[in-house]
């Protein structure tokens, strides 16, 4: 299997698809409103004629690269190309205020590739065993599992729990339309377009996609202006030491951030950044550009790209929305995520693996040779390149099955998104609810129908209480420990 | 902020109470005589935890005091051209199965870039025709999808 897998990942044809994969990413990550979101989802259609093995390593090149790239404008613009380096803009552009840019990128750039193998370290020794794990999983507890994954997400993906939880009951409610799977029954639309359910590749385009490009549009005649010139790149063996510290931990504090369904590589960033600035000998210094604070927030970042593929390919469930949108990647190429992938499809698992370790080094390579070129991206205007965005938007969602009608929804999508985002409802629980939905419902009906409709299948095993237990902690745990901190006051 | 809260609570309502209505006249676990609940049950579920969040939500908007309120700015020279894109862009969709997807993307993109870009309408023209042959030579050539619909099929 070994050499199997060596072959398909060192393959010449998979290797300069994830150059071209990272590279991309990084300029989508380097640019300001385009999101590692945003890239996975606009360019994933271009894998539809792949075979499997090229178009997931080329989605993960994407994913991989846009997550550093958006480090280059937290540094140079202090606006962060991604979400994912708010952190890194804090300290980053301290240091281009100081002249060091090149400095700050340098340590970024090797802090992103530490935290990157740390994750991968850890998909590659955690996804077996909990594959393994899962194989014992009946409907019962896959149903448990997909509930805990609704409540968590909606739990930690924004101030108001109300507001996570209705975008997830919206997104549930969107994949209940259509026949059902369990008994044939069409609910909500008799439209032929929408008997096989809302194609959820169009809502994702939209939401994250064309929904962005709108946002975009607000400040469309705004210019960012790169004035600091990047010099002396490679990192000096002391900042390497603190990077090899800092960024190996946060790594592996983003690796777990990715793991939990709903948590991305935002959250990592900042965990990390913190935890840095608690372990750090001049916690002082964080805020006016230390390098541990960069290296942190990157290692951060980059450790949940790996996390987040672990739940999404061991059991299904995605650690974040790009995980999301390559479950829809692994499905259109007939492919089921979840524990039967580690038994059918072993030799892909595990190109997948080695395929996050190349698409790390080759963002590192390419980092460190080519980004004088990156920052040049910085310069290509919005003006032209949004509705480029909004031309992609189209064509992207109608490449899915050739299909106008998904066109239309995903334009719908995109419009809902914006306002979403206005009254700040955060939109990545209705994909999850996409996908996490059918898949309690159906095993939720499953499960009764071997119990002969009894519920006591939900509290039959261990793994059901593990799961019950979670669920109860994600829903209020932080209203425990606030009574807990309360008692103690 | 308040005021959006409590719109989008009363539209997430209307939407829950719209499932729970329909749902409600779905074949229950008793037509199929199996034990396993109807196909009503789950959107039902989920559309009453939804009203559930949705009432928490408005009262907590309801709640909120006018100094804590930061109203969302839905009407700025901004907003306004975000409103204008989309109406022209559900156009665009809406006459690209007529037009084909050269036509029509050629025609948004011109129109986009021009009013963006302000760049001289003769380049504006190159950009967007350059860019529409790049998208729909990788979609069609290298992907196989079939782009050419539309009036003159192409």
């Amino acid at each position: 299997m070994l050499m199997e897998v060596l072959q398909s990942a060192f393959n010449p044809i998979i290797l300069l698809y994830m150059v071209v994969g990272v590279a991309a990413g990084i300029c989508i990550g380097a640019l300001p409103g385009l999101t590692a979101t945003m890239g996975v989802a606009l360019l994933l259609p271009l894998t539809f004629g792949m075979d499997a093995t090229s178009g997931i390593l080329m989605l993960l090149g994407i994913y991989v690269g846009a997550i550093y790239g958006g480090s280059i404008s937290a540094v140079l613009l202090h606006t962060p190309g991604t979400p994912a380096s708010a952190a890194t803009a804090i300290d980053g552009y301290e240091f281009s205020k100081r002249g060091e840019a090149g400095r700050a990128l340098g340590i970024a750039t090797l802090g992103s590739y530490v935290g990157g193998i740390v994750s991968c370290i850890c998909l590659w020794l955690i996804s077996p065993q909990l594959a393994k794990l899962a194989l014992k999983f009946s409907s019962a507890e896959f149903f448990l599992l997909a509930l805990f994954g609704l409540c968590i997400i909606s739990n930690i993906s924004g101030k108001d729990m109300a507001k996570g939880l209705i975008c997830g009951f919206l997104g549930i409610l969107t994949a209940t339309i259509g026949i059902d799977s369990v008994t044939s029954y069409v609910r909500f639309s008799n439209n032929v377009n929408l008997l096989s359910g809302v194609q959820y590749i169009a809502v994702m385009i939209g939401l994250f996609a064309m929904s962005q490009a709108f946002e975009s549009i607000e400040d469309i005649f705004s210019k960012d202006e790169v004035n600091t010139k990047v010099t002396r790149l490679l990192p000096t063996k002391e900042d390497m030491k603190i990077i090899l510290k800092t960024s190996s931990v946060t790594g592996l504090i983003g690796t777990f951030i990715g793991i939990v369904p709903g948590a991305g590589a935002d959250i990592g960033s900042f965990v990390g950044y913190n935890a840095a600035r608690g372990f750090s000998k001049h916690p002082e210094l964080f805020g006016k550009g230390a390098p541990d604070a960069v290296a942190a927030s990157e290692g951060g970042n980059n450790g949940v790209t790996g996390g987040a593929l672990i739940p999404m390919l061991t059991l299904g469930v995605p650690g974040d929305a790009v995980a999301a949108i390559m479950i829809g990647a692994l499905t259109i190429q007939g492919l089921t995520p979840g524990p039967m992938l580690f038994e059918s499809n072993k030799v892909l698992v595990y190109t997948i693996f080695l395929g996050m370790f190349i698409a790390n080094t080759i963002m590192v390579l390419l980092g460190f040779s080519c980004i004088r070129l990156f920052t040049k991206v910085l310069s290509v205007p919005k003006t032209i390149l949004t509705p480029i965005i909004f031309a992609l938007c189209v064509i992207g969602s109608f490449a899915m099955r050739n299909n106008l009608f998904d066109v239309g929804i995903m334009l719908f999508a995109g419009i809902v998104g914006y306002f979403l985002g206005k009254v700040k409802i955060p939109t990545s629980p209705a994909i999850l609810g996409l996908i996490l939905g059918p898949m309690a419902e159906k095993n939720f009906r499953t499960a009764l129908l071997k119990s002969g409709g009894s519920p006591s299948v939900f509290f039959n095993t261990v793994i059901c209480w593990f799961f019950i237990i979670l669920i109860v902690v994600s829903l209020f745990g932080g209203r425990i420990k606030a009574l807990i901190k309360k008692r103690k006051a | 902020m308040k005021k959006g809260n409590i719109i989008s609570s009363v539209i997430v309502m209307i939407i829950g109470i719209y499932v729970l209505v329909v749902c409600s006249g779905y074949p229950t676990a008793e037509a199929y005589g199996t034990g396993v609940p109807g196909p009503g049950l789950w959107p039902i579920a989920v559309a009453a935890l939804m009203v559930v969040a949705a009432i928490s939500l408005l009262i907590k908007a309801i709640r909120t005091k006018p100094e804590d309120d930061t109203p969302i700015a839905m009407w700025t020279e901004g907003t306004r051209r975000v409103y204008i894109t989309m109406a022209a862009l559900v156009v665009y969709v809406a006459v690209l199965g007529f037009l084909g997807f050269l036509l029509s993307t050629v025609v948004m993109l011109f129109g986009f870039i021009q009013w963006f870009a302000k760049k001289n309408p003769l380049i504006t023209l190159l950009i967007s025709v350059i860019c529409t042959a790049a998208i729909y030579g990788v979609f069609k050539f290298l992907l196989n999808v079939p782009v050419d619909f539309g009036l003159f099929a192409i």
